[in-house]
């Protein structure tokens, strides 16, 4: 039982690691408050969903799922970036404008389910794990996570990845550069969200159904789950911002199964998840509060050594 | 030094997290004769469904003196509904039920067959793919409107009707496709049907006057949510101009509809409770298929009937104002 619901979090909390490296290319690096996660999501699933159940082999049909949330990123970023559109209002209209892209791609259908169509979470390769799927399921979950951060971390060390951590920092700085920081922001909208509508894709062939409301939520869960990821290791240096914000989704998805697990009624759920995560961030802050004293020390020796 | 202090850190939180998971996991050795069940949000026909189920567990023979009843409310969330149903296929529940369709699908998504699971009030559930090959393990009730009992009673209502008006939100996918029954069903009475849709709450008084200027003789309600919970604002508009409103559910009929012929949600949870008590007593198993109401509950509101000057058919209905 306790095995369960650890494997339960796993699987979710890999599913939504996905989403949280996504807005945290958005949020973290680019310092973008990007609100077109609550659509893109439900797009990815409604794509795969669509050409799934279409008789498409689910390995193309989520990679255009991706697709598709990329183009959902480059409508926020042009609105943002060409058109001067704010930042928190370039999202809203792109994500209000996908409620109903979605409802249109998914056939004005909110639910659809997956029958027998072979999906990510069902064929030949996880049947080699046998019938209960658990195993399978991680499996799967694991590689795809481990992949992505993977790739993730060797394009943020590329050029192109570290103009984009500098537009974040000091999009001034890039500019003397010769470069355009507006295509970097651009750039960064769309490799997030297309992270974000793959992780829609995997998460509805996972469930077995496509629906969508899957998004509703999903800014904030990804959102908890940076900022715990990174308010935990913000004092270990060997620890990547992308595994941070893997074990930030995992230890969010534990905090909402932990409350069910517990007996809570669901009406003080959200109250629950808000109060443990206080705790968890208290309890962080008060015992890294040494630490980064003497960081801050650090630092200011390290500004009076620069120009 | 540094370093220590992160580790504690790291220790403490997953210490923190297993401690909880240790109490939610202590309160629940045996499970077998728990019934969870995953209702999608507080919503009076989805309320009425569960008043219903535990109406009919009680007349199966389950006494809730020994089976635990075990009510989730998934706050219209759908994520929370999967958490919900994975914490109860984890906690190796007797059964789990589900009202309304999200919690239904994953209600099955999580059960995979290893655990009954009986689901109520969902219109569709051919399409949920939660019959037959699709589903293993799964049954339970559906709520299709009946359209031909409620054009049958505005028939009663109002003789010569010709044209019906319909709001509905274009945001909500079950209004649409009930729409285009409706029309289908409306078409063998002879009746046009003139619709006016609306994208959010905030449009429901302009398109009200809208579909007010469109000389009908009546509206009638889906089960649209968002016009449903605006239901006041269109009535206020329809009785200035003497035009009735029939309702989706006896509720709207409480609020100030004139009549409705819908579904009784409190008889459907009743057939439903019965079901999941067979399947628990062991008489029968969940096969894949679904029950159906099949007459449709009819009632009418005197006092909205006097304020329009309408006369009350002679038909079998209940009065929502009669105490």
């Amino acid at each position: 039982m306790v095995i369960n619901i650890l494997l339960t979090i796993i699987q979710q909390g890999l599913c939504y690691a996905l989403v949280a490296m996504g807005v945290y290319i958005t949020y973290k690096i680019l310092d973008f408050p990007d609100l077109t996660v609550d659509g893109s999501f439900p797009l990815g699933a409604a794509v795969a969903v669509r050409l799934i159940v279409g008789g498409m082999h689910f390995i193309p049909a989520t990679i255009i799922a991706m697709f598709a949330g990329s183009i959902a990123g480059l409508t926020t970023g042009i609105l943002h970036v060409k058109f001067k559109i704010s930042n928190l209002l370039a999202g809203i209209l792109t994500m209000t404008g996908l409620l109903s892209i979605n409802l249109a791609i998914a056939g004005k259908r909110t639910l659809i389910p997956y029958r027998q169509e072979p999906t990510m979470f069902s064929n030949h390769f996880t049947d080699f794990f046998g019938s209960n799927g658990v195993v399978a399921n991680i499996v799967i979950f694991v590689i795809i996570v481990v992949v992505i951060k993977i790739i993730l971390d060797l394009f943020l060390k590329t050029k192109m990845g570290l103009m984009l951590r500098a537009v974040g920092n000091n999009e001034q700085m890039c500019t003397s550069l010769g470069r355009d920081g507006g295509n970097y922001k651009i750039l960064g909208l769309v490799v997030a969200n297309s992270l974000v509508a793959l992780a829609g894709a995997i998460y509805s062939q996972y469930q077995g159904y496509f629906d969508n409301n899957s998004g509703v939520g999903m800014v904030v869960l990804a959102l908890a789950s940076v900022i715990i990821g990174c308010a935990m290791f913000r004092k270990v240096p060997v620890i990547k911002g992308t595994t941070a914000v893997i074990i930030g989704a995992i230890i969010y998805t534990a905090c909402l199964n932990i409350i069910i697990a517990l007996g809570v009624p669901s009406f003080y759920l959200k109250l629950f998840m808000a109060v443990l995560f206080a705790i968890i961030l208290v309890l962080n802050n008060t015992l890294l509060k040494n630490g980064i004293q003497r960081k801050s020390k650090n630092n200011n020796q390290i500004n009076k050594g620069g120009v | 030094m540094k370093n220590i202090k992160n580790k504690i850190t790291i220790v403490v939180v997953l210490a923190m997290v297993a401690i909880f998971a240790c109490i939610g996991l202590t309160s629940c050795e045996n499970n077998d004769k728990t019934i969870t069940i995953i209702k999608f949000g507080n919503h009076p026909s989805l309320n009425n469904c569960y008043d219903g189920i535990l109406l009919g567990l009680k007349e199966g023979g389950i006494d809730l003196e020994e089976y635990t009843v075990d009510l989730q409310d998934s706050n219209f969330d759908s994520s929370v509904s999967a958490s919900q149903a994975a914490n109860a296929v984890n906690k190796k529940v007797g059964m789990v039920g589900a009202i309304a369709t999200p919690s239904a699908m994953a209600a099955a998504s999580a059960a995979k067959g290893k655990i009954p699971v009986v689901y109520c009030a969902v219109s569709d559930p051919v399409a949920a793919g939660l019959t037959g090959e699709d589903a293993q393990n799964v049954c339970g009730s559906s709520d299709i409107l009946d359209f031909e009992g409620q054009i049958d009673l505005i028939k009663a209502f109002i003789p010569d009707v010709d044209s019906i008006g319909v709001l509905y939100c274009t945001a909500e996918a079950n209004s649409i496709s009930q729409l285009a029954t409706l029309k289908t069903v409306a078409a063998t009475y002879d009746i046009e049907i003139k619709e006016v849709s609306v994208t959010n709450a905030n449009e429901i008084p302009t398109a009200t006057d809208t579909l007010l200027a469109k000389d009908i003789d009546c509206i009638t309600n889906l089960t649209d949510n968002t016009i449903v919970g605006a239901l006041d604002v269109i009535i206020e508009k329809t009785n200035a101009k003497n035009i009735p409103v029939f309702g989706s559910e006896i509720e709207q009929v409480k609020k100030g509809c004139l009549a409705s012929a819908s579904l009784d949600y409190v008889e459907l949870g009743r057939a439903t409770g019965r079901m999941m008590a067979d399947i628990i007593l062991g008489k029968t198993t969940a096969d894949g298929n679904f029950i159906k109401i099949k007459d449709s509950f009819k009632c009418y509101n005197s006092v909205v009937a006097t304020a329009l000057e309408i006369t009350v058919p002679d038909i079998i209905m209940t009065d929502v104002e009669a105490k």
